[in-house]
């Protein structure tokens, strides 16, 4: 009888635990947030967190004070940054294991509930192993993401594999790094590259002030592996399938002010450094002639006109599990920095209508709640 | 906590109890599963590379779930917490169908709905790059005839130079070629020989000592000076040390999928990727399979195996066509041989005889 009783007490014990525990294990969205180019984001020290930063700060003054984790962050939600070297001095192209290894190495101590190593200015806001996991990818970060997810599955060419500056193959995670991510999301992604990058490797970069913003001078191999020809993308270093699912956001609008004219440089609409076909994993070359339709039409004179010849539809992608998100009137600057809260819009085929008149973290929000 | 929740507690508790109460009975206690614990307490591969600890400059208290939030989130996966939405939006949706088509096949396989996605046609396929000049009045438009070649091959390049309204015009270019270094090798000078205004030059690539067989991107750079426009153009030269021997035979495995044999011949260690897309014989693309692996220097068949539902969803009876094929070394850059389309049909099969059921269900 005594035993019973115990037995009995310690049930409802168990039962009162489970209940609550299980209140309290509701799942939180977790955002992965991979910055692009030019951050010296292997630096983590109390007053000087680059990766983090990286997602505040603005090289326009217009967007001084803007924080893309306002607008992206619901009060139940948690990110995680991750930090890895873009800078031009180090000059590591995407595939090498101080890029792709790091972070996917990151990756996973974040989804196994680590925490990031980050100061967080919300609190309550590292990421638990039971989250709902996404991934926030900005120019560069696009990019990484095409490379590392397409190399998480075993039949891949380069399976969970990295380069050191030997050449030699190194392992690195991708596969944990993707198991059960839900969705990767691209900024102003470079997935076919920047005719950026081509310009500084031709010579024929004319805008110092922006190249120095956003890439650097000379043609280092992280920006080498940054242009637009084919021989350099991710998507031809890929298996055939992506291990998430990838739903990118284009902007096309231009630099403010003087820094406006690289537009001008650029084929097809653009956000200032990267081609809208690029941002948008569109089949074939960046340097499509791409509107913010996201289609390509014959032109008189500068002027489009008939029907489209090619679309960038989901049919109409380089990479397989690659979706059209949104696109977006926000500069590659604004796109990482929530510069611009209410972007004006254009609805393109295959579009998600979830976020419509927010910024590119505002549409997250909306979409993955 | 929404007051749909507050009608789970009092459930939950009496279910609980239940759970609690048999877990507690003598009978009912076992040992732990050793396989189990072990992998829950072995760590992954992970290198703590931050050391910081988090400050919390701002408290915030999180609330409770919303009613439309997915709940109970240890026995389900990410996915399936999703699925439980009942009011998804466009986002939540497309993650849901998406996942299910996804997961209907194994990750080496892809459908192919269209000829134009079939993944190797995209590869291969040879960029035509537009540039203008910054007054967008006048553009250059410059290819090469393929995008990999062997140590033997023969590179064309092409150019022209349009107006506005993307008519040809007579043009003069000039080009280098650059090594992989992107260090000046030669000159180039482009020609319009046959007057179409598309001019163009070849590099016969054993002809240049500077290559010497030097596996690599190479690019060219083509300038039209009259209108300050200068674009470039990239290939590969490859020494991919694996190629087809033109020996293959398939059949249906015994859980019902395709698999093709196809026997390679390696000449030197590495690990090799192969990709094959397999069509109708009324060419209609199906799907795309790959391979990749280490090979010793031999023969070898390589396995392509293509899930018997990706055939069945395409609703083409057989015999098949091994369409297009691409071999590689995995190096970086990746070295592909040239596109191979080696025409091989298989036995006809019927589609009753390929399985039907999903990679997970």
């Amino acid at each position: 009888m005594t035993l019973k009783f115990r037995t009995f007490l310690s049930s409802i014990t168990m039962a009162a635990s489970m209940i609550f525990a299980g209140a309290t294990q509701a799942a939180d969205n977790c955002y992965i947030m991979v910055h692009g180019h030019g951050v010296q984001g292997n630096v983590v020290e109390s007053n000087n967190q680059p990766a983090l930063e990286s997602w505040r700060d603005s090289y326009f003054s217009n967007y001084e004070g803007s924080d893309f984790l306002t607008y992206l962050l619901s009060p139940s939600d948690n990110y995680a940054v991750i930090g890895y070297d873009s800078t031009d001095e180090s000059g590591y192209p995407y595939w090498r294991n101080e890029t792709a290894g790091e972070i996917a190495r990151q990756m996973v101590a974040v989804k196994q509930g680590n925490g990031d190593g980050y100061t967080h200015d919300q609190a309550n806001t590292q990421c638990a192993s039971n989250d709902n996991f996404y991934v926030v990818s900005h120019s560069q970060g696009a990019q990484q993401m095409v490379f590392m997810a397409g190399n998480a599955s075993a039949g891949s060419p380069y399976y969970n594999t990295a380069f050191n500056a030997a050449g030699g193959a190194v392992s690195a995670p991708y596969t944990d790094a993707f198991n059960n991510v839900l969705a990767i999301f691209t900024l102003g992604g470079a997935m076919s590259g920047t005719e950026g990058s081509d310009r500084v490797c031709n010579g024929t970069w004319l805008d110092s002030l922006i190249n120095a913003a956003f890439l650097g001078k000379s043609c280092n191999p992280s920006v080498q592996w940054l242009q637009t020809n084919d021989s350099y993308l991710a998507r031809n270093l890929i298996g055939s399938t992506l291990a998430a699912p990838l739903y990118a956001m284009g902007g096309y609008k231009s630099f403010p002010g003087i820094q406006g004219a690289s537009a001008g440089f650029l084929t097809g609409e653009d956000d200032g450094y990267i081609n809208l076909a690029s941002q948008m994993g569109c089949a074939g070359t960046a340097k499509r002639n791409l509107y913010d339709d996201l289609n390509e039409y014959k032109t008189f004179w500068g002027i489009a006109y008939g029907s489209p010849i090619f679309r960038c539809n989901n049919s109409g992608k380089g990479t397989p599990r690659t979706y059209t998100m949104a696109s977006v009137y926000t500069d590659h600057d604004a796109e990482r920095n929530g510069g611009i809260a209410a972007p004006s819009f254009v609805s393109v085929e295959n579009g998600l209508s979830c976020g419509d008149g927010k910024n590119m973290a505002g549409r997250i929000n909306s979409c993955t709640h | 906590m929404s007051s749909k929740y507050w009608l789970l507690v009092p459930t939950g508790l009496v279910l609980g109890l239940v759970l609690a109460y048999a877990s507690n009975t003598p009978t009912l206690v076992s040992s732990s599963d050793g396989i189990n614990e072990q992998a829950v307490t072995t760590p992954l591969m992970v290198s703590q590379q931050h050391s910081v600890k988090t400050e919390v400059k701002a408290t915030k208290v999180k609330p409770a779930p919303q009613a439309n939030s997915p709940l109970l989130t240890s026995p389900l996966s990410p996915i399936e917490r999703i699925r439980q939405i009942s009011d998804k939006n466009g986002l939540q949706q497309a993650l849901v169908n998406e996942h299910d088509k996804f997961k209907r096949y194994p990750p080496q396989n892809h459908p192919i709905e269209e000829a134009k996605q079939d993944p190797i046609s995209q590869r291969y396929a040879v960029d035509e790059r537009s540039t203008q000049n910054e007054d967008k009045t006048f553009g250059i438009t410059i290819w090469s005839d393929e995008k990999f070649y062997l140590a033997n091959g023969t590179v064309t390049v092409f150019a022209f130079l349009q107006d506005a309204n993307g008519q040809k015009m007579d043009g003069a270019f000039s080009a280098q070629l650059l090594n992989t270094q992107h260090q000046k090798i030669m000159d180039l000078n482009l020609k319009d020989e046959d007057n179409d205004q598309v001019y163009q030059a070849s590099i016969e690539l054993t002809s240049v000592k500077e290559i010497n067989g030097q596996a690599g991107i190479y690019k060219i750079l083509v300038e039209n000076s009259q209108h300050q426009i200068k674009d470039a153009l990239t290939f590969t030269l490859s020494k991919p040390d694996i190629s087809l021997t033109g020996n293959y035979h398939d059949n249906i495995t015994g859980d019902g999928n395709l698999l093709i044999e196809a026997e390679v011949e390696v000449t030197s260690q590495n690990r090799f990727y192969v990709q094959a897309s397999l069509y109708s014989v009324t060419n209609v693309p199906i799907g795309i399979t790959e391979f990749a692996g280490n090979l010793a220097p031999g023969k070898h068949w390589v396995p392509l195996t293509y899930a018997g539902l990706m055939i069945q969803d395409a609703q083409e009876t057989g015999p098949y066509v091994l369409e297009q094929v691409s071999v590689a070394k995995v190096t970086m850059p990746m070295q592909r041989a040239p596109l191979l389309k080696p025409d091989y049909q298989t036995e006809s099969y019927g589609l009753d005889e390929f399985s039907n059921s999903p990679y997970e269900p």
